[in-house]
C-alpha cells in the first residue's frame, strides 16, 4: 500500500515537472517549485538532524583548501587575461597566487598523509617528537610537506612586494 | 633493529618562525593596501586589495595563532587542552580560507567594475573639460558681449544725451518714457522725471497737428522732418522739425514712438529776417532809382514854380495856383528824400555821440505833449553804456519815429518805456522802445517796415517812417527788431554797434579816449 501511493506521488511530480518544462516556464520560483515539492514527496530519504562523523571536518577543511586553489586560480586567470601583469607590483601578486595555491596543494598533501599515519609513527624524543623513519615513503613525504613555511611565507612576502610596488607606481602617478 | 628517528625539531622551529612572519607580513600588507586605498579612494581595486589582505590577514593570524598556541601547548604538557583546541582551531582555518577563496573570488567582478568606472570617469572628465572649456569660452563671449554692450551703452547714452536736439522714447499711446536733456529743456522743464508719463501728441504739439501727426505715425510708421509747433510748459510755441519712428510686435500692434525734434524757432526767425532784409533791400533799391529819377524834375517844378511865383502879385488867383504847386511839390520832395534815407542814398555824418544825450533830446521835444494825451514816458537809461558812432541828426529821426508810432499805438493813456543798456560785452548799445498800446498783429509783423506800409488811417502817415528808420539804422551796421503781442504793446530794440566799420571818426574817437586813459 505504502508503495503503491509512493508511486503514485512520484508519477504525479513528474507529470507537473513535465507540464511545466512544456510551458517552457523559466521563472526560478517555478523552477524550484518542483524540486521542493520534490523533497516533500519523498520523506524517506531526508534527515532532519544529520550527524556529522570525525571525518567531516577534515573534508570541510580540505574543501575549504580547494575552494582557496580555485579561487587563487581564477584571480591568476584574470591577471593574466586582463595583462595586469605587465606591471610589476601585479606580477608579483600573480606569484604570491601561485605560491598560495602550491601551498594549498602542499597542505591538502600533508593533511590526506597526516590521517594516514597512526600514532606509531611518532616517538617522542624530550621536549619534541621524531617520526620513525620507515622503508616507505610517507614520512619522509610527510616531513618534506611540514616544512609549507617555505611556500607560504614567500607568498605573502610576494604579496607585500607587489602591494609595495602598487603603493609606489600609485605615488609616482 | 630500532628503525631510525627524524627529528621534528627543525619543522617545529620553522613552523614557528614561518607562523610569525606569516602575522607579520599579512600585517604588513594590511598597512600597504591601506595606503594604497587612502591614496585614492575612490579606486575600487585598491578597495579590493584591502579585503583581499585583510582576508589574508585574518587567515594568517588563524593559522599562525593556532601553530603556535600548539607548540606553546605541547611545550609545557597540555596535549590534551591542545586536543580540544584543535578542531577549533581548524575550523576557524577552514572559515578563513572561505573567507579569503570568497573574496579573491570577486577580483573580476571588481575589476570589471573598475574598468567600467575608469571608462565612466574618462567620459565624466572628457564630458567636464568640454564643458569646463564651454563654460570658460561662455564665460569670455559673455564678457566680451558684455563689454560691447557696456560700450554700446555708454555710446548711445552719450549721443542720447549729448545730442543738442530732442531725442524721446514715448509708449504707444505717446506718454513719454525716456526724453533727453535737450528735450527737458526745450519744453523749460528742469528734470527728465518732470516730463515722463506725459503725453507728447496731447500736451505738447499744437493741434490739430497733434493728432494728425500721430495718426500719420500709426498709418505709415514713420513721419520725416514734419514742421510742427510745440507749446512749452509756460506756453509759448516753438518750431519744430519733428521725426518719429513707431515700433511693432512683429509688425503687429504698436508698442512705442522713437524720434527726434530740432527746434527751428531760430532758424526760421532768422530766414523771415533775411527774407525781410532782401525785400527791404530791393526796394530800397527800387525807391532810390524812382526818387532820383522823380528828385530831378521835382526840382525842375520846384524850381520853375518858385521863379513864376517872383513875377505874380500875390493878390492874383496865380498865385495861389502856384503855391499850391510849389507846397505839393515840396510834399513830394520831402518823400523822396524820406525814399532815399530808405535806400542809404543820402550822405550820413557820423561823430561819437552819447546816445543817452540823443534820447534825452528827442524825449524833451515829445514829452510835454505826450503828457498832455495822458502818455507817461519812463527812462531807464544805462549811464555805463559806450559812446556811438552816428550819425546824431538820422538818429534823432528815428527815435522821433518810434515814438510817434508808439503814441499812435496807445489809444487814451499808457505809458512808453525808453530804454539803454550796453550788450555783447559792451560792443554793442541796445535802445528800447517798449509801449502798451494795442500791438502789433502777427501777420502785418513781416510787412511793417515795407514803404509805403502803413495800417493808420489816411494822411496820419505816408508809410515811410519805420522803412526810413529801418534804412538809417542799418546805414550804421545796426538792427532793428519788432517783438508784439495784440493788445500787450510792441517793443522796438535797436542794436548798434559801438563803433561802425569803416568809421574813421569813430575809430580817431578811440584813439582819443585811449589817449586820454593814458
Amino acid at each position: 500500500m505504502k508503495g503503491y501511493c509512493s508511486d503514485i506521488c512520484h508519477q504525479r511530480a513528474l507529470d507537473i515537472f513535465a507540464a511545466l518544462l512544456k510551458k517552457r516556464q523559466r521563472t526560478p520560483l517555478l523552477w524550484a517549485l518542483p524540486a521542493i515539492s520534490g523533497l516533500f514527496l519523498y520523506p524517506e530519504s531526508a534527515f532532519a538532524l544529520q550527524v556529522h562523523p570525525t571525518p567531516e571536518g577534515l573534508y570541510a577543511h580540505q574543501i575549504s583548501h580547494a575552494f582557496l586553489v580555485f579561487s587563487m586560480a581564477i584571480l591568476v586567470f584574470w591577471l593574466q587575461k586582463r595583462r595586469l601583469v605587465q606591471e610589476r607590483g601585479w606580477r608579483y601578486i600573480q606569484v604570491s597566487c601561485l605560491l598560495f595555491i602550491l601551498w594549498n596543494i602542499d597542505a591538502m598533501t600533508g593533511h590526506v598523509i597526516d590521517s594516514k599515519l597512526g600514532a606509531e609513527a611518532f616517538t617522542a624524543t624530550g621536549f619534541s617528537r621524531a617520526l620513525v623513519m620507515e622503508k616507505a615513503i610517507t614520512p619522509y613525504l610527510y616531513y618534506l610537506l611540514k616544512l609549507d613555511h617555505f611556500i607560504c611565507v614567500p607568498a605573502i612576502v610576494f604579496l607585500y612586494l607587489g602591494l609595495r610596488r602598487l603603493e609606489f607606481g600609485a605615488k609616482e602617478k | 633493529m630500532d628503525s631510525p628517528l627524524l627529528p621534528m625539531a627543525p619543522v617545529q622551529l620553522v613552523d614557528i618562525v614561518g607562523s610569525t612572519l606569516m602575522i607579520i607580513f599579512a600585517l604588513l600588507c594590511v598597512r600597504h593596501a591601506n595606503r594604497l586605498r587612502l591614496n585614492d579612494p575612490q579606486n575600487v581595486i585598491w578597495t579590493y586589495l584591502l579585503w583581499f589582505s585583510a582576508g589574508l590577514f585574518i587567515f594568517s593570524v588563524s593559522r599562525s595563532v593556532g601553530h603556535l598556541v600548539k607548540h606553546v601547548l605541547m611545550a609545557a604538557g597540555h596535549p590534551n587542552i591542545w586536543y580540544l583546541l584543535r578542531p577549533v582551531t581548524g575550523s576557524l582555518n577552514s572559515i578563513s580560507f572561505v573567507i579569503l577563496g570568497s573574496i579573491t573570488l570577486f577580483f573580476h567582478r571588481v575589476y570589471s567594475t573598475y574598468r567600467q568606472m575608469q571608462e565612466d570617469r574618462v567620459i565624466i572628465e572628457r564630458a567636464h573639460a568640454d564643458i569646463m572649456k564651454l563654460n570658460v569660452n561662455l564665460e569670455e563671449m559673455v564678457r566680451e558681449r558684455t563689454r560691447e554692450l557696456s560700450a554700446s551703452e555708454e555710446k548711445y547714452r552719450i549721443i542720447f544725451e549729448g545730442s543738442k536736439d530732442m531725442i524721446f522714447i514715448c509708449d504707444e499711446n505717446g506718454n513719454f518714457t525716456d526724453i533727453n536733456r535737450s528735450g527737458v529743456e526745450l519744453f523749460g522743464f528742469r528734470e527728465n522725471k518732470e516730463i515722463i508719463g506725459r503725453n507728447l501728441f496731447e500736451e505738447f504739439l499744437v493741434q490739430p497737428a497733434g493728432k494728425r501727426i500721430k495718426n500719420d505715425i500709426k498709418t505709415g510708421d514713420f513721419v520725416k522732418d514734419v514742421e510742427v509747433k510745440l507749446r512749452k510748459r509756460n506756453g509759448e510755441e516753438v518750431i519744430a522739425l519733428f521725426s518719429a519712428t513707431s515700433r511693432r510686435i512683429d509688425g503687429g500692434r504698436h508698442i512705442s514712438f522713437e524720434g527726434t525734434v530740432k527746434d527751428i524757432t531760430m532758424r526760421k526767425a532768422m530766414e523771415s529776417q533775411l527774407l525781410q532784409a532782401d525785400k527791404l533791400a530791393s526796394l530800397g533799391q527800387l525807391s532810390a532809382g524812382v526818387a532820383h529819377e522823380i528828385n530831378n524834375p521835382l526840382g525842375l517844378i520846384l524850381g520853375y514854380t518858385q521863379l513864376l511865383l517872383r513875377d505874380v502879385k500875390q493878390e492874383e488867383q496865380l498865385w495861389d495856383d502856384l503855391k499850391t504847386i510849389e507846397k505839393h511839390t515840396m510834399n513830394c520832395k520831402r518823400i523822396v528824400e524820406d525814399l532815399l534815407k530808405f535806400s542809404r542814398s543820402t550822405d550820413t555824418k557820423k561823430t561819437s555821440t552819447n546816445l543817452n544825450e540823443l534820447v534825452n533830446e528827442v524825449l524833451a521835444v515829445v514829452e510835454a505833449n505826450f503828457e498832455l494825451d495822458n502818455v507817461r514816458i519812463l527812462r531807464k537809461l544805462s549811464q555805463g553804456i559806450p559812446r556811438v558812432t552816428v550819425d546824431p541828426d538820422k538818429m534823432k529821426q528815428v527815435f522821433m519815429n518810434l515814438l510817434m508810432n508808439a503814441r499812435q499805438a496807445i489809444d487814451e493813456a499808457g505809458s512808453i518805456v525808453v530804454s539803454t543798456s550796453s550788450e555783447n560785452e559792451g560792443q554793442e548799445v541796445l535802445i528800447s522802445f517798449a509801449d502798451d498800446g494795442c500791438g502789433i498783429q502777427p501777420s502785418l509783423i513781416d510787412k511793417i517796415f515795407d514803404p509805403f506800409f502803413t495800417n493808420k488811417s489816411t494822411g496820419m502817415g505816408t508809410g515811410l517812417g519805420l522803412s526810413v528808420s529801418y534804412g538809417i539804422i542799418k546805414d550804421h551796421e545796426g538792427e532793428i527788431s519788432v517783438e508784439s503781442k495784440p493788445q500787450h504793446g510792441a517793443v522796438f530794440n535797436i542794436r548798434l554797434p559801438i563803433q561802425a566799420a569803416g568809421s574813421d571818426e569813430g575809430r580817431s574817437h578811440i584813439f582819443k579816449e585811449l589817449n586820454h586813459e593814458r
